[in-house]
Order: structure tokens, then C-alpha cells, then sequence
């Protein structure tokens, strides 16, 4: 699919056909007593594999949402989601939870590890989660916090980390079930801009040594400008802007 | 989710809010060792009374009389019609006599027939006096095993002034070790009716006190044996053996309430009950359907026996239901901890169900968490309960050893009765977890992910 040439090079979108991710005419209506708030108004979007795409927007303009629904975590009130050969409108619960298991490594602004866990554990979780044997576990969670050079704080709990080496051991979580898709909520909201510049550098070289596609939400596009391919921009719901990001020419 | 894991992250949980965790163990604890200790004392007493039973043979004896008996089983009085007492509309009563005795014996699964003797008695050794019921068996009763004596001999015949007792009898009288009073001739006081006194029709006068018309008789006797006392302690404390022919030549009042004095006014001559010992529990039915159509009133023990059972099983059923209150209290306790516990993590269970989590396993997460509070409480418990029941149990011993008796156990918990208990306690922990469990596993991710932002 992806070796398929872009019939227009230029065009930030990917052709229908080459697209990894696509979102045709989505909408997200919370109703909240007698009216509804839009969260996503017909979105649509398209993201090639192994690219790496920043969402933009001012707070409240949908962003999260668009996360969650390419996660699963959410359904559409209107229009279609389909990553790979998933098609996420059309699943239940149960496949919901398979198609997370296989697609998608979920990285949050809050970091979201358990407290009581070292970040050995909390790296396992998800293989733990899926029922992976112990063997493969441990084989795959220290694979995954050498990715992110944490091994040496592999016995410690989230409280005796630092907030940058929080959002690695939450990245390492993130790859630990090797998922093409990870998805990044603000990663580097709660993150002086040192640390922040380490944690996309991180996610930049993910996405080009291990062929992750990378969505990254941030309210700082200065901060992706070097790495992102693209940008779409969000207004209150809407897509408003998408476009080559200066870094797609590299 | 693999089973072990689940497992272990229930635990590691549960280690998290330790106080909270002890004390929800402490509740479910205390609710099982109050449930445990309730019914091992029901059945504690069920078994020592079953144990006297079985230990004297009861299952084999029964009680005949020419009337109806109202202290007899149900059975016996409710074929009469309501003024059943009348007894001048029954059948004239069939006399019980020696030749009647033979003819019992000649039935089928018979061992023994023999009249029933049984009246109070004074015990004297020295200066110290017992207080002890009398009772009568004859000499074929030489071949049972609860009458084959510990220490000496069963009479050597039936007229011997002889007697056995149990060796908590003889400490009482003082004889230290109990064997050293065979051998030993001890006086037997019986009491009699002072028949002129009851003639002349007003009683005695002495030293200004209203006297009844009773004297006292005593007897010489040799102390022949001492019976087994093995789970027949309570017996033990009262019973003395007479042989039947002696018994039969002493002076006694042989009545034990104004009822049976009433009822014994209209007998027909020869003895007021007869005991029959049947050589196979089998024939139980039998013997006493022969009987019953010589026109015989027969009582089992074994129909006694099933009604005092009955009245256990509402002792017991009631203690259950005391305990089974207090370890509802403590479940109430257990779905607290665990409401708390979903509340609490509700952001976390978000998180796990977006990094692959199942609604199912993260259901069971929750329902082991409560399972375990069960399961260990419960087991807590049940340690706390045998220590508290050891620790009575103990208590009484030491009582009844200072009374010369030997123990009784007070509190029986059968490894089932446990392990129903503990079962239960899991169960009804279980039912507790449920519906924080359900709340765990719909916990929408979205909102907790938001919520915790
Ligand atoms: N469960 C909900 N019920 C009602 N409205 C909701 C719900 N979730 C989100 N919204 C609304 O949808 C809109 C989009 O929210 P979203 O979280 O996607 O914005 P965002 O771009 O991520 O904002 P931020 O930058 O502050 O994180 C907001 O107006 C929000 O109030
Ligand atoms: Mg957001």
C-alpha cells in the first residue's frame, strides 16, 4: 500500500488508498442537556503510514477527541474511522479491546503510570493486560525502557522519577506490545522545553528507526516544527489547516 | 489476563490501603469466628449428647409400660384421643410381670428384658456424700461394652451387695486415684416412705418443723467396678449401677415426679416399666411392634433421640443464623472497601483499559480483591474462633476436672462445618464485590482519563 506512489508528491494528504489512517466525515456530539456540543464537526483526514502528524488547535478545539476516537476509546456520532484494516466504527467492545491491544500505544499529558508500580511493571502492563507469558514480558518491557534509556531506573516507582523519565517509562509502556500507531495527548504539556525537546526527539526517532506513525497533539507547534511532516490544525471542531510542515522537505 | 496475574495484582492491591484492607479483614474475621464459634458450640453439645447415647447403648433400649406414658415419645400418645388421660376409657393395662418379661426375652432381637429400676441415691465415703440416681441392670448386662468396667469386675451375681460407678464418682468421694475405690464398701443411703406417718394421714412433727413422711434407708455396698466414662461424662456424674435382684430387695421410692405417682395409681399389678435391650439395633421395629400388640406402650430412647436431634438442628439453625448476621455485617464491611477502592482507582482502571485492558478481567481484578478479603478474613477467623474455643473449652475442663469429672469438648467444629464456613465466607464476599466489580469494569476510560487531568 504504502509503495504505492503518491499521485501528487506535494500534497500533504495521502491518496485514499495510500492512507493508514483515515477519518471520512467524522463527527463527535456530546448532547448535554437540551443542546449538544460538537467536538469534531466532519473531519476529514487521512495519515500516511510511518509518518509523523501534529495536531494543532486552541483548547477545546477537539483535539483530544480526535485521539480518542482513532483509539478506539470513543465512537463517532456520525462518519468513518479506519486504521489499517480496522474498520473502528464497526467494532464492539470486546474487538475495541483487541484493536487497542494490536494498534495503539496511548501516551498522556498526566503520564497515567500506576503509582505502585515500578516502571518495570508499568512498561509490562499492557502485555500483562493481553495475557503475554512472563518470559516474553520481561524479554520485550526491558527491549522497550533500553528504547527509551531508562534500564538503570527500571526498580523505581513513578514518584522517584523525574516528569521527563515519567513520560519515557509511559512511551516504553507504549511500545511495549510494538503497536504501528501511537497516539500522544500533549506529551510534553506538564514538561519544561528541554524535556520536551527530548521527549519528541524521542518520538521523531521511533516513528524513523522502528516505522511507528506518530500522532502528537500540542498547543506549541514550535516544538514538532523540526519533525513533524505535517500539521492539521483544529478550530472548534473543524479541520482549519493542514499542510506540509517546513520538516517534510527534509 | 492470565489467572496468576490477576492474582497477583489483586494482592498487590490489596497491599496498597493496608489499614483500610487489615481492617475490612479484621470485620470478615470477627464475623467468621462468631459463626464459627456458634455453631461448633451447637455442635459441640450435639456431640457430647450423642456420645452418651451411643456410649450407653440407648439406640438399643427401650421402655415399656402397661399405660400410656405422657413423658413417652409422641408417637404413643397420639394415636389416643384427646382425653387420653382418662384412663378409665383405655383398654384394661396388660400387667407387667416376671413371666411376661420371659416372654419378651423369647422375642426375636431381644437381649434383655429386665424391670425398670431406677431412684435416687446418697452416696457416703468418709465424711464426703454424693447424690446419685440408682439404676438397676441385670447380669447379662456383664457382656456389654459401656458396662465392661475399667478397673475391677462386673457383679458376680445378682443379689451381691455390690455396685459400679464412674471414676469421677469415686474422686468425688474422695478416692484419689479413682481405682483405689474398688474394693471399698461405701454406704448407700436410699429414701423410703415412712408408711405409718402417711397412714395416721398428718405428717411428723419435729423440733417445730413440718417433716415429710420420708425416712432413709442405707446399705453397705462394695464397690464392684468402675465404668468407662469415655463420652458419657455428664452420665457419669449421677449414675451409679445396682444388680437388678439387689436392686429389686431395697427399700426406695421409685418415683420421679407426682405424675408418674398419678399415673401408677390405676397400674394393674407388677412392675411400673420394663427395659428392653435389643441385641440388633435392626430389630428396633419389630421388637416394638410385638410388643405394641400384647397391647404394650413402648418408648425409644432412639424416638427420644430423633427429637432431641430435631431440637439441636433448631439450636443450631438459630446460632447460624446469629452468626450468619454478624458475617453479613462484616460483608457489608468488604463492599465499603471495595466501592472505595473502585472510586479510587477509578482513573487507573481508565488507563488500563486503554492500553489493552478487558472489561472482563478487570471485573474478576475486582471480585478476587474481595474474594481474597473473604478468604483470608475468613481463615482468620477461623483461627481466632479455635483459639477463643480452645481457650473456654480449656476453662471447663479445668472445671470439671476440679469437679473430678473428665472433659467434655464444649466446641466441636468438624473440618466440613470449616470449610463451609470458609466457603461461605468467600461466597457471600463475592456477592459483595459484585456490584463494585461491575462499576470497575464499566468505568468509561474517557472520563476517567479526563477526570484525572
Ligand atoms: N464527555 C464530554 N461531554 C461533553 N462535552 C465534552 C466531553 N468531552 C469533551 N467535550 C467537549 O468537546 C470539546 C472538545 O474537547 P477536547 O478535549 O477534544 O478538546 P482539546 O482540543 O483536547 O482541548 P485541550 O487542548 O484543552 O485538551 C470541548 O468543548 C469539550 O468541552
Ligand atoms: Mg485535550
Amino acid at each position: 500500500m504504502r509503495s504505492t506512489p503518491s499521485s501528487d508528491p506535494v500534497s500533504p494528504e495521502p491518496a485514499a488508498s495510500e492512507a493508514f489512517l483515515r477519518m471520512e466525515g467524522v463527527s463527535k456530539v456530546y448532547p448535554m442537556g437540551d443542546h449538544a456540543v460538537f467536538a469534531l464537526r466532519s473531519v476529514d483526514l487521512s495519515v500516511a503510514a510511518e509518518t509523523f502528524t501534529a495536531v494543532v488547535g486552541r483548547s477545546g478545539s477537539g483535539k483530544s477527541t480526535l485521539l480518542h476516537l482513532l483509539a478506539a476509546l470513543e465512537t463517532p456520532t456520525a462518519g468513518k474511522v479506519t486504521v489499517g484494516a480496522w474498520r473502528l466504527s464497526a467494532l464492539d467492545r470486546k474487538a475495541q479491546t483487541h484493536y487497542r491491544r494490536a494498534m495503539v500505544g496511548m501516551i498522556f499529558q498526566a503520564f497515567h503510570l500506576v503509582p505502585t508500580m515500578t516502571a518495570f511493571d508499568n512498561v509490562a502492563l499492557p502485555l500483562v493486560l493481553a495475557g503475554v507469558a512472563p518470559e516474553r514480558r520481561r524479554a520485550r518491557a526491558e527491549a522497550c525502557l533500553e528504547m527509551v534509556r531508562l534500564t538503570h531506573r527500571a526498580g523505581h516507582r513513578p514518584a522517584e522519577l523525574s516528569g521527563g523519565e515519567r513520560q519515557r517509562v509511559a512511551i516504553a509502556r507504549a511500545l511495549v506490545a510494538d503497536p504501528p500507531l501511537l497516539l500522544a495527548d500533549e506529551p510534553t504539556g506538564n514538561l519544561d522545553s528541554t524535556t520536551a525537546a527530548q521527549i519528541v526527539e524521542l518520538l521523531a526517532r521511533l516513528r524513523h528507526e522502528h516505522g511507528k506513525t506518530v500522532v502528537f497533539v500540542t498547543h506549541h507547534f514550535a516544538e514538532v516544527a523540526a519533525v513533524a511532516d505535517r500539521v492539521v490544525e483544529l478550530n472548534d471542531g473543524r479541520v482549519v489547516g493542514r499542510g506540509d510542515s517546513p520538516a517534510s522537505s527534509l | 489476563m492470565r489467572l496468576v496475574d490477576l492474582v497477583s495484582l489483586a494482592f498487590a492491591n490489596l497491599k496498597r490501603n493496608r489499614v483500610r484492607s487489615a481492617m475490612t479483614l479484621v470485620g470478615v474475621a470477627v464475623g467468621v469466628a462468631a459463626l464459627a464459634a456458634l455453631l461448633a458450640y451447637g455442635a459441640g453439645l450435639q456431640r457430647t449428647a450423642r456420645g452418651e447415647f451411643e456410649a450407653l447403648d440407648l439406640h438399643n433400649a427401650l421402655r415399656v409400660t402397661s399405660q400410656p406414658s405422657p413423658l413417652g415419645a409422641a408417637g404413643d400418645v397420639a394415636f389416643l384421643p384427646q382425653s387420653s388421660f382418662d384412663l378409665d376409657s383405655l383398654p384394661p393395662p396388660v400387667a407387667l410381670t416376671d413371666s411376661l418379661l420371659k416372654v419378651i426375652e423369647g422375642l426375636d432381637g431381644v437381649f434383655a428384658a429386665y424391670p425398670e429400676i431406677v431412684f435416687p441415691v446418697r452416696l457416703k465415703a468418709g465424711r464426703r456424700a454424693v447424690v446419685a440416681t440408682a439404676e438397676a441392670v441385670p447380669q447379662a448386662f456383664g457382656a456389654l461394652p459401656a458396662y465392661r468396667p475399667e478397673a475391677g469386675a462386673f457383679f458376680a451375681a445378682s443379689t451381691d451387695s455390690t455396685l459400679l460407678l464412674a471414676p469421677s464418682m469415686a474422686r468425688r468421694l474422695g478416692f484419689e486415684p479413682p481405682e483405689s475405690i474398688v474394693g471399698d464398701t461405701i454406704l448407700v443411703s436410699s429414701a423410703t416412705l415412712n408408711v405409718r406417718a402417711l397412714r395416721r394421714g398428718n405428717p411428723g412433727v419435729n423440733f417445730g418443723m413440718v417433716a415429710p413422711p420420708v425416712g432413709y434407708r442405707g446399705y453397705w455396698l462394695r464397690v464392684a467396678g468402675l465404668l468407662p466414662e469415655d463420652g458419657q461424662a455428664v452420665s457419669g456424674l449421677f449414675r451409679v449401677i445396682l444388680p437388678l435382684e439387689l436392686a429389686k430387695g431395697m427399700r426406695k421410692i421409685t418415683f420421679f415426679s407426682t405424675l408418674d405417682l398419678l399415673m401408677r395409681g390405676a397400674a394393674a399389678g407388677g412392675y411400673s416399666a420394663v427395659r428392653v435391650h435389643l441385641a440388633d439395633p435392626e430389630a428396633y421395629a419389630a421388637v416394638r411392634r410385638a410388643l405394641r400388640e400384647r397391647g404394650l406402650y413402648v418408648t425409644g430412647f432412639r424416638d427420644q433421640f430423633a427429637r432431641l436431634e430435631r431440637l439441636f438442628l433448631v439450636l443450631d439453625l438459630a446460632l447460624g443464623i446469629i452468626g450468619f448476621i454478624a458475617l453479613l455485617v462484616a460483608t457489608i464491611g468488604i463492599a465499603n472497601t471495595m466501592m472505595m477502592n473502585v472510586l479510587e482507582r477509578t482513573a487507573e482502571i481508565g488507563v488500563m483499559k486503554a492500553v489493552g485492558g478487558d472489561e472482563g478481567d478487570l471485573q474478576r481484578l475486582f471480585l478476587i480483591e474481595s474474594a481474597a478479603l473473604g478468604l483470608f478474613g475468613g481463615l482468620a477467623g477461623l483461627g481466632v474462633g479455635w483459639g477463643i474455643a480452645a481457650l473456654l473449652g480449656a476453662f471447663v475442663d479445668r472445671y470439671l476436672h476440679g469437679l473430678g469429672l473428665s472433659g467434655i469438648d464444649v466446641f466441636y467444629l468438624p473440618p466440613w462445618m470449616a470449610g463451609g464456613i470458609l466457603a461461605l465466607a468467600v461466597v457471600i464476599s463475592l456477592a459483595a464485590g459484585f456490584v463494585p466489580a461491575r462499576k470497575a469494569a464499566r468505568v468509561e476510560p474517557i472520563r476517567a482519563l479526563r477526570s484525572a487531568t
